[in-house]
């Protein structure tokens, strides 16, 4: 009898879970009539936007401050935060000079935080959850203390523990974080590994090749965008 | 000589190379040989710079063997990198590239001639979707080593569409949308 109850309970719990998760999938569909419940409910927030940019190496970090050049930081979305990943130095100091071109400030307009690799190349799959587990407490410290409005994020690995921690408030009705994805230039006929994983969670996913919103109809093309 | 000088009026030309954070030593031994040199040389190139990552060794050697041979008047300036390849790549008339789509994108941006070198051990790559989908809409002429100097004498680079400007209000848009801003 015990067995069964627990069983009972766990199977409620289960499921409440689960419709919740559903519950604050991104509405795709109604996104342009606006009238979704849960949308407007959690999004009457008034400028200015708490943003969070998560930059990776290379050309991800070229992308992203392109597609950010002429976004009005100065009304509309500060402060910025921008999330680099441990090794990263070249990405930090391309988002100071970026930052700086704009007049801008450094741990007044915006911060640069670091966070740990999730897997560097060729580190071995056994330790490979405890690096994982690591950079998802950074980045729980980053997003949970400091609930951004917004996350933008272009594709490198660190984002995926980025969107993850950004879907809790969300689930438990405190905030619901905005997360908007930009698929790289680079991406022709095929989503990156983050792509693939982070597409059917983030509110808005942004190809900048025609062809990938055949394969993938949650994307949206608007021209390239870099 | 003086013929040649007609032909090409501008007879300064600067050639820019870059293979990116990888390896590419077949490049690298391609344009730097007797062959790829005179070819240089006969179309009014007078420097050749060469960003070459991690073809050090490659580069070095490269430079020794045609140091006692060179008859021409080509000057080769080599780095492995530099944080910005921006001054290389506005100097240059004619820019030779991996497919890395930063490097690309670069120059696409510049509106300078370029020229994307396969790397046929990367078949299959996204970089080489991109490289290829980017020759068909007239931006740049896709390479193989096997073929690069044979494109390269018949100047058949030059007659490429020029790469659209980005238009930053497209991303704006989309931010300030999402942000119920519209």
């Amino acid at each position: 009898m015990w067995n069964f109850w627990n069983l009972c309970v766990f199977i409620i719990f289960l499921s409440i879970i689960i419709i919740r998760f559903y519950q604050v999938l991104p509405r795709r569909h109604s996104r342009h009539s606006r009238h979704s419940r849960s949308y407007n409910k959690l999004n009457n927030k008034k400028p200015p936007f708490k943003t969070c940019i998560v930059l990776g190496s290379g050309g991800h970090t070229m992308e992203m401050l392109q597609l950010l050049k002429g976004v009005d930081f100065n009304s509309l979305y500060r402060p910025r935060k921008y999330i680099v990943t441990g090794s990263d130095i070249l990405s930090s100091e391309k988002a100071r000079n970026f930052e700086s071109h704009k007049g801008n400030v450094e741990n007044v307009d915006y911060i640069i935080q670091l966070v740990p690799r999730s897997r560097e190349v060729g580190q071995s799959w056994i330790t490979t959850p405890f690096s994982v587990l690591k950079s998802l407490i950074a980045c729980i410290r980053i997003i949970l203390f400091d609930l951004p409005d917004l996350v933008i994020c272009n594709g490198p690995g660190s984002c995926i523990p980025v969107c993850v921690i950004s879907y809790i408030p969300r689930f438990f009705g405190i905030k619901w974080i905005k997360l908007i994805y930009v698929e790289s230039f680079a991406r022709v006929k095929t989503l990156s590994l983050s792509g693939k994983l982070l597409i059917s969670f983030v509110d808005r996913f942004i190809v900048q090749w025609p062809y990938l919103t055949q394969k993938y109809p949650q994307a949206e093309y608007k021209g390239i965008l870099v | 000589m003086e013929l040649m000088a007609n032909s090409n009026h501008n007879n300064n030309k600067t050639m820019f190379v870059t293979v990116g954070s990888t390896r590419f030593d077949q490049i690298i031994n391609l344009v730097i040989s007797l062959p790829f040199l005179d070819t240089l040389n006969s179309k009014g190139f007078r420097k050749l710079i060469i960003q070459y990552g991690k073809s050090v060794k490659i580069y070095h050697d490269a430079i020794h063997s045609i140091q006692s041979q060179q008859n021409n008047e080509i000057e080769i300036v080599g780095y492995d990198y530099k944080t910005s390849l921006d001054q290389d790549m506005v100097e240059s008339d004619l820019i030779i590239s991996h497919a890395g789509s930063g490097s690309i994108l670069e120059c696409l941006r510049l509106k300078k001639p370029l020229i994307v070198v396969i790397n046929e051990n990367l078949m299959g790559n996204h970089q080489v979707e991109l490289a290829i989908e980017l020759q068909n809409k007239g931006y740049l002429v896709c390479s193989f080593i096997s073929n690069l100097l044979e494109l390269f004498q018949s100047d058949k680079y030059f007659n490429s569409v020029s790469f659209p400007k980005s238009d930053e209000t497209i991303f704006i848009d989309i931010l300030n949308e999402e942000m119920g801003l519209y």
